[in-house]
């Protein structure tokens, strides 16, 4: 007689084993890193601009940080280009410490057209990092 | 019939821990203490706390930390979780812009449940950084 209680505590396991899921659903969507990042940083696209001649200015707000020591100091570089031309707006490069972790770059595109952006970051201990973004035209 | 009520109250009990007002009572006491080795910091400045922007803290001290919850107490938009690769890492996040408290509970090697609280923390729309370093064409 007593077995017929263990559905009724597997149905309990399984609900008990999904409220375990809360935590990563709060990172769903949000946590962008798949294996375990060396550098924390983001690029966002703040506005486009277009002048009298209807060329497109992207304003870019970027920060980075080395994930294991928050006042190490980090190099990095951001490169523009679309998918025909590459440079096609002077490199960005620089040093991130402190305040100076979050700056801002822009881009002047001399043609509507979709914009691509790498982000090269170099830690003290050699550590590395590429990653690019695509912005599409407005 | 004694064996189903012990098997509900049992489940029910487990349940209610990973519900936010049952870690409200399983929390430990408001004010509770913190070595002073322990800290929190902010991976970025302040003026980096934006909407839609992953914000990383890391808790520093000697020892081995492990974050066991973190619960954004104020900002609606907002959410914090531990980080899954780093122990000591923390990120908060808000959809848009808005005043965000949270708290994070951390073990040490030698204590549990120790709290830290950070904020209220300002999220805009955009802030201006201190320093604008080298702009591209």
């Amino acid at each position: 007689m007593r077995w017929r209680h263990v559905p009724l505590v597997g149905l309990m396991f399984v609900i008990f084993q999904n409220c375990g899921s809360f935590e990563a659903d709060d990172r769903a969507g949000i946590y962008p890193y798949q294996v375990r990042p060396d550098f924390f940083y983001d690029v966002k696209l703040l506005r486009v601009e277009e002048d009298e001649l209807m060329r497109q200015r992207y304003v870019f707000d970027i920060v980075a940080s080395l994930a294991e020591d928050v006042g190490a100091e980090i190099s990095y570089r951001v490169n523009f280009s679309t998918l025909i031309m590459s440079a096609v707006c002077q490199s960005t490069q620089g040093t991130v410490r402190g305040n100076a972790k979050h700056f801002r770059t822009q881009c002047l595109l001399p043609v509507p057209d979709d914009l691509y952006i790498q982000l090269q970051l170099f830690g003290p201990q050699g550590q590395e990092l590429v990653e690019e973004f695509r912005f599409r035209a407005p | 019939m004694g064996n189903f009520w012990f098997i509900f109250l049992f489940n029910f009990i487990l349940i209610s821990v990973e519900n936010s007002w049952a870690q409200d009572f399983f929390s430990p006491p408001f004010g509770s203490f913190v070595p002073e080795e322990f800290s929190i910091i902010s991976h970025y400045p302040e003026t980096a706390f934006i909407s839609q922007r992953l914000l990383p803290f890391s808790i520093q001290g000697n020892g081995e930390v492990q974050i066991s919850s973190v619960r954004v107490t104020r900002g609606e938009s907002c959410r914090g979780f531990a980080d899954p690769f780093h122990n000591r890492v923390l990120h908060l996040f808000c959809r848009r812009p808005d005043l965000m408290v949270a708290e994070v509970v951390f073990s040490t090697g030698l204590r549990e449940n120790l709290i830290f609280i950070i904020g209220p923390l300002r999220v805009m729309e955009s802030q201006a950084p201190i320093a604008i370093e080298g702009e591209g064409q």
